[in-house]
């Protein structure tokens, strides 16, 4: 069958093309709604190395979406059946001989595995109307939920293999670190998938508010809360500042999660590190697990009506300039936490 | 019901050498009969699907119907000696699997594969509202008319021009009742459904296609086809 698809061909130009779709033998699904990630953003915008981005484009971007099923011919899904789409995949014929093994740690899950592709990374991604794969890389959700509000699934998935990773015997005391959207789906997952109690430092009030069922306030508001799991999800260049906040009032032996995506790198108190012996780990990457603990959670109403206000708005494609208006208008925004989601 | 009346009787005699016509010609190992009829297949508004075909095909798409798993394909008929002819034949099938009035037909030419979802559900509202609609383009280039291929006879105003596509959309009861009129009127050659409806005093609506849902003709055509597929490819990093 030949496709439309949409691709980043250099800095700020997306083109479209037509491919041929063969997709027998695999689950043929209709892509239904789609998000912009920041690191499609990086990409649009060209805000890689130049070499890195060399090897990438052209490129099909978009690793966030949601689609129905049209065929399977594997049987495992009905056609009409609400799905995720799964951007990570290994090739597990490597397995036998892979070096790293990672895959069968399941607290790292396959997305680790440095063979490892990741749409719109290093495979092209979902910004089509067709897609095809083995029903693996597929999930499936209720169809009482919305699928602009499902869209979110990946982003939730990321923010359930941290928190999942958490030991919630010696949690007591969880402070998540920045008022963007990682750190509002890190709060829902935590809140609404593990019931804790939580405390959010950011800077922007209006933000803050929407963390309605947790203690949101400023650094400066900050008494003296001894911590011991501490979550970053600033990124950026402000990742730093945020690391050694968390650093300074963490308790000795804390947990400190590193999620942020910052490309200059960080300077840290390591003595503080050193002398609290703090544990750091870095978590931005998650797995079929995650997704599948994802997809049930969404049938929580609670769950629903939190990711709702974050869906900034419904943009229907129907040509590539629609494309444009979503990009723009989420780099656009740094006022509110959400996205402006993409339909077919 | 919406109901996908695909053409796939012509001769392609504007395809040069080629042992068989345009619309079943391989394109990446599929015919491009097949690429077109999946476009319906996977579009959830559609429910069933009527091929006609020239009359030795028939069994041969028969069996791509079932080795390309194309289940919506309900039907395969027989074409006539022209287009109206094979739309006729097709509507005929149609109405003898119980049709209704209000059934929305989808017709559209087989050898058009790179035809777009968004035009395949535009025709489908539009047809609700308006009962009859046309796939058009705004003409690009100004359109000589020359009676003689000689002289220019007129050049009309472009902005008022659009190049027909198809699909072309009805009511069943309509496009029904304007192959019965021109049948009666033994008009039996017009190339254009809608030209059909207009004669009936039944107005036609346009919806808007696209350039990419051009006709597989020429050897040109097909060239066309075969390099913005290869433009397309895409490989994993």
């Amino acid at each position: 069958m030949f496709v439309v698809n949409y691709k980043v061909t250099s800095p700020g130009v997306l083109e479209q093309f037509i491919e041929n779709l063969d997709y027998q033998d695999k689950v043929l699904v209709s892509v239904e709604r789609m998000a912009i990630c920041k690191a499609d953003i990086r990409y649009f915008l060209g805000n890689r190395d130049r070499y890195v981005l060399d090897r990438k484009y052209p490129l099909t971007p978009i690793h966030e979406a949601v689609g129905i099923v049209i065929k399977d011919p594997t049987g495992i899904f009905n056609p009409g059946d609400n799905v995720i789409l799964i951007p990570n995949s290994i090739d597990s014929t490597l397995c036998p001989t892979c070096p790293h093994q990672r895959c069968f740690y399941e607290e790292m899950g396959n997305n680790y595995c440095p063979f490892a592709t990741f749409r719109s990374s290093n495979a092209d991604g979902f910004l089509r109307k067709f897609y095809a794969c083995e029903p693996n890389l597929l999930v499936k959700y209720s169809p009482n939920v919305d699928p602009s509000v499902a869209v979110y699934s990946e982003l939730l998935s990321v923010a359930n293999a941290a928190c999942r990773r958490i030991d919630f015997s010696k949690a007591n005391k969880i402070a998540i670190f920045g008022d963007g959207i990682m750190a509002y789906v890190v709060y829902m997952v935590l809140r609404y998938i593990y019931k804790k109690d939580l405390t959010i430092f950011g800077i922007d009030e209006t933000k803050l508010a929407m963390f309605k069922e947790a203690k949101a306030i400023t650094f400066n508001d900050y008494e003296d809360y001894p911590f011991d799991t501490l979550i970053e999800c600033v990124g950026g260049k402000f990742s730093e500042t945020a690391i050694n906040q968390m650093i300074d009032i963490a308790q000795v032996g804390a947990d400190l999660i590193l999620m942020g995506v910052s490309e200059g790198g960080a300077n840290i108190n390591t003595r503080k590190v050193l002398e609290k012996g703090l544990n750091l780990k870095g978590i931005t990457r998650s797995s079929r697990l995650d997704f599948e603990t994802v997809a049930k959670a969404l049938d929580n109403k609670n769950l629903q009506e939190a990711i709702k206000p974050m869906v900034i708005s419904e943009t229907a494609i129907k040509s590539i300039h629609d494309i444009y208006h979503c990009y723009e208008a989420d780099i656009a925004n740094t006022k509110i936490i959400g996205k402006h989601i993409m339909k077919f | 019901m919406n109901i996908a009346l695909v053409l796939a009787a012509g001769t392609g005699s504007r395809m040069g050498n080629a042992d068989k016509p345009k619309q079943f010609l391989n394109v990446y190992n599929k015919p491009l009969l097949v690429h077109t009829i999946e476009a319906f297949e996977v579009n959830d508004q559609i429910e069933m699907i009527i091929i006609v075909t020239n009359k030795e095909y028939i069994d041969q798409v028969k069996v791509w119907c079932k080795q390309y798993d194309l289940n919506k394909v309900k039907n395969v008929v027989a074409g006539g000696d022209s287009r109206q002819i094979s739309v006729y034949n097709g509507l005929q099938a149609i109405q003898s699997m119980g049709a209704s009035d209000d059934d929305i037909i989808i017709i559209h030419d087989a050898a058009r594969p790179l035809i777009s979802q968004s035009i395949i559900d535009m025709n489908i509202q539009s047809c609700l509202k308006y009962g009859a609609v046309d796939t058009v383009i705004p003409a690009s280039d100004t359109i000589i008319r020359s009676v003689d291929k000689e002289q220019i006879k007129e050049i009309q105003n472009r902005s008022e021009l659009f190049q027909g596509q198809t699909p072309q959309t009805f009511k069943f009861s309509i496009i029904k009742n304007a192959h019965e009129y021109a049948k009666n009127h033994r008009d039996t050659d017009t190339t254009d459904d809608c030209k059909l409806v207009l004669k009936t005093g039944i107005s036609v609506y346009l919806v808007e296609g696209s350039k990419l849902n051009f006709k597989i003709t020429t050897f040109d055509d097909l060239m066309i086809l075969k390099a913005l597929l290869k433009l397309g490819k895409s490989e994993v990093l």
